[in-house]
């Protein structure tokens, strides 16, 4: 029952995630930013394919659209680069999810994500993965009590982080 | 007559107590009880519960969760709503009522019902410390005083109903391990108390001395108390003694063999439901929970009898009391 159930949720809700993340179109195009039909359905796509690869669930629209609403306005991110990188970002931020044993909640990962892809990492995906959300992860893992995504030393400030939003 | 009565019924036994929702459905499907409309229905009402347990679950910080907690939450509602569809008198009235009421509904109800049952279990539970038997038995002693307690302070009915956590370990006589949650909580104090209702009828020496023929080790063993009893019990019984020191020595069971060792066992079933009935009448027994335990516990020993009458070993089956006796521990 429970593949039926699987099977049926990805089904219903992968229509309504493509109309709303389209209608997002209206808020990102004061940054130049906007998603096809097309370019909406492959995102969903990936969010399907993100979601089987990590083994999670996730339920109404989802993280796609406050993926949107943060990006949108980072200086790295250009109309030629949008859809691919949101299709990275949202892989990445699945996989951080369950390397933080879902101890980071999704406002506080996506926010340390942005952080870190527009101040240290410059726009790099590759570098967002393989050293500030691997710092991190590492941090709870061993639970060193550093939620930043920097390594010890880095003198980020969190709080920073949180006054941006 | 109506639709529903023309068609075959579902027999509750084919049923399954842990996962009666699912179970429920497949039979329905099974006899065409129910459409693929129907259950599409049904699925469809069921994902935004879910999504709205999950959400509680995470309390609103994360909108995905992994496979294995999204599928736990599910078992847990589904086991909710099965809780409270089986408060119908039928499976024909739960499918019925999975068809025409919605999800969220059943699942008020279903967590009404698990409310009433976890009440219900503390009540048994404290009946049961308060008549619990005198032993120096550390699982039976764990299990009542600590055990069950933990249970309680872990059962989560919000997000996993359908788990038992605690640290159940003492074993009863009847095998209620198709059951889950509380519902096999409530089972296992109930079946408990009711076992414990037979030692008590007994003298706590008697019991104590069948016991010590394990030595020590009797201590740390996971064996039924009620169980040995109900057998010393009948044994005495045959053997025209006394019920209570239930002592069976050596002549005794040259006397049982005697009288039993050329009955078939469909004859040792009915010598010892016979008997498992006097005993109860001598030990003034009269409910029907008991009764039916006691019963159970001597015509369940019929083969195993036989073949102790057959190999001229009934000191296997009732145990004496006598240290140059040995002793069989029976796993």
């Amino acid at each position: 029952m429970e593949n039926g159930f699987i099977t049926a949720l990805t089904a219903v809700q992968n229509s309504s995630v493509i109309a709303a993340i389209t209608s997002f179109n209206g808020h990102t195009a004061r940054y130049g930013l906007s998603l096809s039909p097309l370019q909406a359905m492959e995102l969903v796509e990936t969010r399907a394919s993100a979601l089987i690869r990590t083994g999670r669930i996730e339920f109404g629209t989802g993280i796609l659209e406050k993926l949107i609403a943060a990006f949108c306005d980072s200086p790295y991110i250009l109309q030629r680069n949008y859809a691919e990188t949101l299709s990275e970002l949202l892989e990445t931020f699945y996989y951080f999810k369950n390397e933080t044993y879902d101890t980071v909640s999704d406002d506080e990962l996506i926010a340390l994500m942005k952080y870190s892809f527009d101040n240290t990492c410059q726009g790099s995906v590759d570098l967002l993965q393989s050293r500030e959300l691997e710092n991190l992860a590492h941090n709870i893992r061993f639970e060193t009590g550093n939620l930043s995504c920097a390594e010890p030393g880095d003198d980020i400030d969190t709080q920073e982080v949180y006054e941006d939003e | 007559m109506s639709e529903i009565d023309k068609q075959p019924p579902i027999k509750r036994e084919m049923l399954s107590e842990a996962h009666y929702v699912e179970s429920l459905m497949r039979e329905a499907s099974h006899l065409d009880l129910i459409s693929r409309e129907e259950t599409d229905r049904i699925l469809l009402q069921t994902i935004p519960l879910l999504a709205k347990q999950t959400q509680r679950y995470t309390k609103g910080k994360s909108s995905s969760v992994r496979n294995e907690t999204a599928v736990s939450i599910l078992q847990s509602l589904l086991y909710t709503i099965g809780a409270g569809l089986k408060c119908l008198p039928d499976p024909a009235s739960a499918l019925n009522a999975l068809k025409e009421t919605a999800m969220e509904v059943l699942f008020e109800q279903g967590k009404a019902v698990i409310s009433k049952d976890i009440s219900s279990a503390k009540r048994l539970l404290i009946a049961v410390k308060a008549n619990c038997c005198v032993t120096d038995n550390i699982i039976y002693n764990d299990t009542v005083q600590k055990g069950i307690d933990v249970f309680f302070g872990l059962y989560d009915k919000e997000f996993a109903a359908h788990e038992t956590p605690g640290s159940i370990d003492y074993p009863l006589t009847a095998d209620i391990t198709n059951l889950t949650g509380i519902e096999y909580i409530c089972q296992y104090l109930r079946v408990l108390y009711t076992e414990n209702q037979f030692c008590r009828k007994l003298s706590t020496a008697g019991i104590d001395n069948l016991f010590s023929r394990y030595g020590r080790g009797f201590r740390e063993m996971p064996v039924n108390l009620c169980e040995q009893t109900v057998i010393n019990a009948v044994g005495c019984e045959l053997a025209g003694k006394n019920l209570l020191d239930l002592s069976i020595n050596a002549t005794d069971r040259q006397t049982l063999q005697r009288n039993l060792e050329n009955l078939s066992v469909a004859k040792l079933r009915e010598t010892l439901r016979a008997a498992a009935a006097r005993v109860c009448y001598k030990l003034n027994i009269t409910g029907e929970m008991l009764g039916n335990c006691v019963a159970d516990i001597a015509v369940e020993l019929a083969p195993r009898l036989k073949t102790a009458l057959e190999n001229r070993q009934l000191a296997s089956v009732f145990a004496g009391i006598n240290n140059d006796e040995p002793v069989r521990v029976p796993f």
